[in-house]
């Protein structure tokens, strides 16, 4: 096995470590906002740092890469996605530790501001986000396009989930502290789902070598 | 699903450019050893074109066909067409000499001639009878040396032997003889595979500003080079061509499977 092979095998090693990692806080944010555990809000603020160590070194280890074999073709793809989502995956974990501080804060439950849509969103979030890994893992292109146009679900929910919280605030003046924790959490919500949206275009990029991030929705079309 | 990525660069198409250069359907061989087999490649005019592969693969070989270098190899056999401007330049009418006036060539080692650094650029220009001496030759070898890169570095001891220059000047200094002829298209077999990173960097930037003039073709064994300087690249094996397209898909998502394991480095 040469030096190139060993960081290949590290970047993997790093990357899968990284993926499981944020993988298992999301789905804890999601149980979180499902009901209160401080407990649990403590462990996602823990995982994120860790997550936030993992980011540094997963990055150094493709920026050696790059530095010193120079890649080409697929392993260029990966090694730039690679880099490309660490970073990622590292604002989506730091986003999950923003609301569980923010849970912690509020000290009760936030589900019952919204409990349609909601649910909903934290659901779309974290689906999103775990297919936007899966379609890095598995090259699937396809994958990576149909998160992309997920995201505007998402977007329409936090706007409806939005305009009612500021509704309910004019009219529960006295619980205008916690409407505001759970206006900054459905925020974080939101900005995590354009985060799986980068992932998955950087899925696409790795799978298919074009880059379709800032490409406008009309030149994307179907072969089908 | 499919994309229409943003366009990296704006590289031509190939179908709309001017060809300089056109192989068709050509074989070539060694005694009995097939060489070059049913190689079809065109070289647009003014760009610059890398052949890359691993050694032995045929690169150079096709190199020295298309200024007809491999005639002097004893026991060839060239079958098919080498077009520059549409001419066949293995017709029997055509006068070697002439097409190597044509297409000039630039060797791995700098092989300047045991002569001075001015009479190594008048010496070609001088027995074709294109100038003969005084101020004309005077300025035909000053625009070479300039066209090269050279100029400033040995205006003042252009009487000098050719050889005390240092690696890196003596081939520019070739590629100046080179283009004192003024060739349409100028061939390069790993012009700078002798040099330091320093002189290597002077050797493409030459390379990337004379394509402006004229056709370059370059057979590197360095991907990095191949990727920085060409606009096309061709990846040839075991005497096949197995895929041809722009160096920034050649380099990034390739084709076919042997060139994704050639310039990845798993190959072989």
């Amino acid at each position: 096995m040469n030096n190139a092979e060993i960081q290949y095998i590290a970047l993997k090693d790093n990357l899968n470590r990284l993926t499981k990692l944020v993988s298992g806080i999301v789905e804890d944010v999601s149980v979180l906002l499902n009901g209160y555990d401080e407990e649990l809000a403590q462990k996602i603020v823990t995982d994120g740092k860790s997550a936030l160590r993992l980011e540094g070194e997963t990055s150094k280890v493709c920026i050696s890469l790059l530095g010193l074999f120079e890649p080409k073709a697929n392993d260029l793809r990966y090694v730039i996605s690679s880099l490309n989502i660490v970073g990622e995956l590292e604002s989506i974990a730091g986003y999950s530790t923003d609301i569980a501080k923010e849970v912690m804060r509020a000290g009760g439950p936030l589900y019952e501001f919204d409990l349609k849509r909601f649910p909903k969103m934290v659901k779309e979030t974290a689906t999103m986000i775990k297919d936007s890994i899966d379609a890095f893992y598995k090259c699937d292109s396809e994958l990576a396009l149909q998160i992309i146009e997920r995201d505007d679900r998402v977007d329409r929910l936090h706007r409806k989930i939005l305009k009612k919280a500021v509704e309910n605030m004019a009219v529960f003046g006295d619980r205008a502290d916690k409407t505001v924790s759970f206006i900054f959490i459905t925020r974080c919500l939101e900005r995590a789902a354009d985060h799986a949206v980068s992932i998955a275009e950087h899925s696409y990029y790795c799978a298919t070598g074009k880059v379709i991030k800032n490409v406008p929705d009309g030149e994307i079309k179907s072969d089908k | 699903m499919s994309i229409q990525a943003a366009p990296a660069e704006k590289i031509k198409q190939m179908k709309d450019l001017k060809m300089k250069m056109s192989v068709r359907d050509l074989d070539f061989y060694y005694g009995d050893f097939h060489a070059l087999k049913n190689i079809n490649i065109d070289f647009p005019e003014k760009h610059v074109v890398a052949m890359i592969g691993p050694s032995g693969c045929g690169k150079s070989t096709l190199l020295r066909c298309l200024n007809r270098m491999n005639d002097l190899v004893p026991a060839i056999r060239v079958d098919g067409q080498i077009l520059l401007d549409d001419t066949d330049i293995y017709s029997s009418a055509i006068d070697v000499v002439d097409i190597r006036t044509k297409v000039g060539m630039v060797f791995q080692k700098p092989n300047p001639f045991p002569k001075s650094i001015y009479d190594n650029i008048a010496y070609a220009p001088k027995i074709h009878g294109r100038v003969r001496k005084g101020r004309d030759m005077d300025d035909l070898v000053e625009n070479a040396l300039r066209k090269a890169g050279l100029w400033n570095e040995v205006s003042d001891r252009l009487e000098n032997m050719a050889t005390t220059l240092s690696g890196g000047q003596q081939q520019r200094l070739c590629i100046a003889r080179a283009i004192a002829m003024e060739p349409d298209v100028l061939l390069m077999d790993e012009p700078a595979s002798a040099l330091d990173p320093i002189a290597t960097a002077k050797i493409e930037e030459l390379i990337f500003e004379l394509k402006e003039k004229y056709t370059i073709i370059i057979v590197t064994h360095s991907m990095q080079q191949a990727a920085r300087i060409s606009e096309y690249t061709s990846f040839f094996y075991m005497g096949e061509m197995v895929e041809y397209n722009t160096t920034e898909k050649i380099f990034t998502n390739p084709d076919k499977q042997q060139t994704q394991d050639y310039v990845t480095g798993r190959f072989g």
